[in-house]
């Protein structure tokens, strides 16, 4: 799916703001959370996309065009919508997402786009409290967009609560069907805190509304005096300060400080002006009370730092502000202040009385908002509004060509393991070389020979061709492929040996040569073909993978990675990240081996235990964990290191002797699956180096993914794909070897670090990774066009 | 999804910038030459850029590839691989010794230039090379 986000919120002031705060975190996790789909952006700086980390920016198209600048003359939105029509033609995008569609300062659309379109209402504060000061441009507009967003129907909208959503059955309309509210939320990594309860010495009370007549800074100072005075027998109380923080103009804060002084609380009122995001956690750390008066909120996210911070709520019941809170404040009505006073003196009271359990309840329950799950049902709302399966409809056929079970190749597995997801959308038949005697059964899947597809092909809807680089299980599927057209699916980006091998070592020289031709032009594919006869060796597969051949060749190419995709450069190809499977049952308590037993020792003696998985090959950087493994012996950790696998280096054991630590070194040999899975249950921490590296899949790191385990990558190419969050990434310099160290001497010695890594691996595995959902996108790319 | 109390990525990007800085500070004292804790910051920074310059030119370069064989003139490349040159001038006057000719071979050249650049040992050898030649004799031990 592609999907194109309106960017002007990225270059008004609002992005400092809460629509700012949603926006960039619902946008970079729902980009985390799904590597199928290709994220647009239009802006007019290309500078804005910095506001975004690195990882982000580089998983997301910028388009820039002086069009997309916000701005309130709104004679500037036919060109606007013009601009955005052209590029959902141009990219063939499904989804346009809107996120602050109603804000004055950014242009909207003036009439509905080709494709499916999503915009998020956070607030209908104009309804609720008309400005008295908007011109009558603003206002017109502001109810032209709500009028459109009522009317076209391939509009949907996110809301931030159901209370908005009550607004707009109540002001706009009642029988909006695709409305889905999805609450926000708080950053709990920057809010949450670990609060002891201990008397503060200078206790104050926090208020971080704003000045805003909605916000009811009159009504906070009014209720905080009326408080004092009708408790000015607790001195305890006296001693707390109401803390107002933020900014707005001079003759306002005036106005405020004269209140104030009026009131004679000079000393206890505090005006702290505009504060840092740092300084605004601590105070929201040091305050015990949080009072917050807003007459309305379309979602009171205040609330949930204060909440996670641990302070107790004093809050409004109106609008959005008890579906934030639920019963873990009280709530008083913004119509009376004499209440209000009372509530804010009974806050304080319940307060004192509260337990540790008690706040620990409270940041619990604000917890549960997570920004993941707001960006997870974001992205499942976007991609049910394409939605094409319809309930009860026949399945289209797929013809699968493919390697097979008990045939020894990692495809052959992939396949397996894949083709019951794809049979929930599909009528799937396996082709394959497999002899028939040897072929693996699966339940309600047909497996046939390859020839037989020539006498069965009009009953299919799709073909699907599976390539990799070995020509004994590929080139028969390669050659129909080349005679049947179709979708081919790229396990290995680099498929020079396959060429080489398949075609020109076969005897096959002019397909050879036509290969070439596809890949890089005549003139280009003539020159490397003449090499080739000359040398008799493959060209440099770092520069000629071959692989746009296969692109040439199919309808579509399906590739597991971005990487993959950004070399081949083709519309065509489309990525569907390689899944990570349920590991089986069957699985656990397999018989021990030795190797697994002296392991399960080192374990019982204290040791942690870093591990790599499969072949040890050159690329796989064996030297530098075992010189990493050297230091951190030096600097006394206790840690040993397990190659869980065939050892293809002949220097590996000089190296090992070298780094002195031959007997903190085991080599396991081959292992069976049941083993293999014991391996990884085993190992504290996997290290998954790879360089150099062409895009290849790695099954046992999505495995590793699924047995929640904490993994080190390389930093470079697919690997750069997978977030920071799920696993940690090695710079590939001549650091790598100091930064290693340092990853995991960190692991071991903060275990909670180790923890948390593990949970987010296996989190990711589960959701983005998870096969029910890619099976779900490979429909998406077979049956739709591109 | 994720944890939501400690925040794994920001751990690993601290690691990271503090190992480097450390290793980038050992390596130049081992060289003789005493660097800031500034200097050191801002070559790291300047390493970072070139790198990051070198990941966007990357898929640029692939798309010229793409079209077959060599490309003749400099003016012919498309803007982001102009933009690109400019960055390698850049490396060259920090030391790094290559030659850009008007007939560039962009399945070679630029491949032999991007592996010099992507490897941050030659890049920041260069760089110590240049610090110490333009350091006054006397000053050559403190920068």
């Amino acid at each position: 799916m592609r999907i194109l986000i309106d960017g002007q919120t990225f270059e008004t002031e609002e992005f400092n703001r809460g629509i700012g705060i949603y926006m960039r975190n619902v946008l970079t996790r729902m980009i985390r959370f799904c590597l199928a789909h290709e994220w647009y952006i239009c802006l007019s700086d290309k500078k804005s996309i910095e506001k975004l980390d690195q990882w982000t920016q580089n998983r997301l198209h910028v388009i820039i065009s002086p069009d997309f600048m916000p701005g309130t003359d709104y004679t500037k939105e036919p060109r606007f919508t013009q601009a955005i029509q052209r590029i959902v033609d141009q990219y063939d995008i499904n989804v346009f997402w809107n996120p602050n569609p109603l804000m004055s300062n950014v242009l909207f659309i003036d009439h509905p786009l080709s494709c499916q379109m999503i915009v998020t209402v956070h607030d209908l504060i104009p309804k609720v409290f008309p400005p008295a000061d908007w011109p009558e441009s603003i206002a017109v507009e502001y109810q032209r967009r709500l009028e459109m967003i009522r009317d076209e129907k391939n509009i949907s909208i996110c809301m931030d609560s159901e209370s908005t959503k009550k607004d707009w059955i109540r002001f706009i309309d009642d029988h909006h069907s695709s409305i889905r509210v999805i609450p926000l939320s708080a950053d709990a990594r920057k809010f949450y805190y670990q609060r002891q309860k201990t008397p503060s010495i200078n206790p104050f009370i926090l208020y971080t509304g704003g000045f805003d007549y909605r916000k009811n800074l009159d009504g906070a100072i009014e209720a905080f005096s009326q408080a004092r005075l009708l408790h000015s027998d607790d001195a305890d109380f006296l001693k707390y300060k109401l803390v107002i923080i933020g900014s707005t103009n001079e003759q306002s804060i005036k106005q405020y400080k004269q209140t104030v002084a009026d009131k004679n609380l000079t000393e206890q009122v505090v005006f702290t002006g505009f504060v840092s995001e740092k300084r605004l956690i601590e105070l929201y750390r040091e305050a015990d009370l949080f009072f917050y008066p807003s007459k309305y909120e379309g979602f009171g996210l205040p609330l949930l730092e204060a909440m996670l911070s641990g302070d107790y709520i004093i809050s409004a019941d109106n609008s959005s502000l008890p579906e934030v809170c639920g019963p873990f404040a009280t709530y008083f009505s913004v119509d009376d202040t004499e209440k209000m006073a009372e509530s804010l003196y009974l806050g304080y009271l319940t307060h004192r009385q509260e337990t540790e359990e008690d706040i620990r309840k409270r940041q619990e329950h604000a917890l549960n908002f997570s920004w993941d799950q707001t960006a997870i049902c974001t992205l499942e709302f976007m991609e049910g509004t394409t939605d094409s399966i319809v309930p009860g409809q026949t399945k289209p056929r797929l013809a699968i060509f493919t390697p097979w079970p008990d045939q020894k190749t990692g495809i052959a597995n992939y396949e397996y393991m894949m083709i019951p997801y794809l049979a929930e959308y599909f009528r799937i038949t396996v082709f394959t070389t497999a002899p028939a005697a040897e072929r693996k059964p699966l339940e309600n899947i047909e497996i046939a020979d390859l020839d037989a597809f020539r006498e069965s092909r009009k009953q299919f809807d799709f073909r699907l061709f599976q390539i990799g680089n070995n020509n004994l299980y590929h080139k028969e599927i390669m050659d129909l492929m080349m005679h049947e057209g179709g979708i081919a699916e790229i396990h290995d980006y680099v498929l020079t040996p396959f060429f080489y091998e398949g075609y020109f070592r076969a005897g096959e020289t002019k397909k050879y040569r036509k290969i070439l031709q596809m890949s890089y032009g005549r003139k280009t594919g003539n020159k490397l073909f003449r090499d080739t006869v000359q040398n008799q060796q493959h060209p440099d597969i770092l520069k000629y993978p071959m692989s746009e051949a296969v692109v040439a060749i199919s309808d579509k190419t399906i590739v597991h990675n971005a990487w993959s995709a950004n070399q081949l450069h083709s519309e065509k190809a489309g990525i569907l990240p390689h899944p990570s499977f349920p590991i089986p049952d069957e699985s656990s308590n397999p018989e021990n081996s030795v190797m697994i037993n002296t392991v399960k020792e080192w374990k019982k003696q204290g040791y942690s235990i870093l591990g790599c998985l499969g072949w040890i090959n050159p690329n796989k950087q064996p030297r530098v964990v075992i010189e990493a493994l050297g230091k951190l012996k030096e600097e006394g950790l206790h840690v040993k290191l397990v190659f869980w696998g065939e050892n293809k280096v002949e220097t590996l054991q000089e190296i090992i002797c070298k780094n002195k630590v031959t007997d903190d070194v085991l080599i396991s040999g081959y292992l069976d699956k049941k083993h293999y899975y014991q391996a990884i249950q085993l190992t504290d921490i996997i290290v998954n180096l790879r360089h150099p590296s062409m895009g290849e899949s790695s099954g046992p790191l999505c495995e590793s993914f699924q047995m929640k385990k904490a993994v080190i990558v390389s930093d470079l190419n697919q690997y750069r794909e997978y977030p920071d969050e799920v696993c940690w990434k090695l710079p590939v310099d001549n650091l790598e070897n100091e930064v290693l160290v340092q990853y995991i001497k960190y692991l071991i010695t903060h275990p909670e670090v180790r923890q948390a890594l593990e949970e987010n691996a296996g989190n990711y595995a589960s959701y983005a990774l998870s096969p029910i959902r890619i099976a779900k996108q490979y429909y998406d790319f077979i049956t739709k066009s591109r | 999804m994720y944890n939501e109390k400690i925040d794994v990525a920001e751990i690993m990007q601290q690691i990271k910038s503090e190992a480097s800085r450390i290793a980038v500070a050992e390596r130049l004292k081992e060289s003789g030459i005493l660097v800031s804790e500034q200097t050191c910051q801002e070559m790291l920074l300047e390493i970072e850029e070139l790198t990051e310059t070198i990941r966007f030119a990357r898929n640029d370069l692939h798309d010229s590839r793409n079209v077959g064989g060599i490309i003749p003139s400099y003016t012919r490349f498309p803007a982001p691989i102009r933009q690109f040159f400019r960055f390698f001038s850049k490396g060259m006057r920090k030391g790094i010794q290559f030659v850009i000719q008007d007939q560039v071979d962009v399945n070679s050249q630029i491949d032999t230039i991007l592996e010099a650049m992507e490897k941050k040992e030659t890049l920041m050898l260069q760089l110590i090379l240049q610090l110490n030649t333009a350091a006054a004799p006397d000053e050559q031990k403190t920068i």
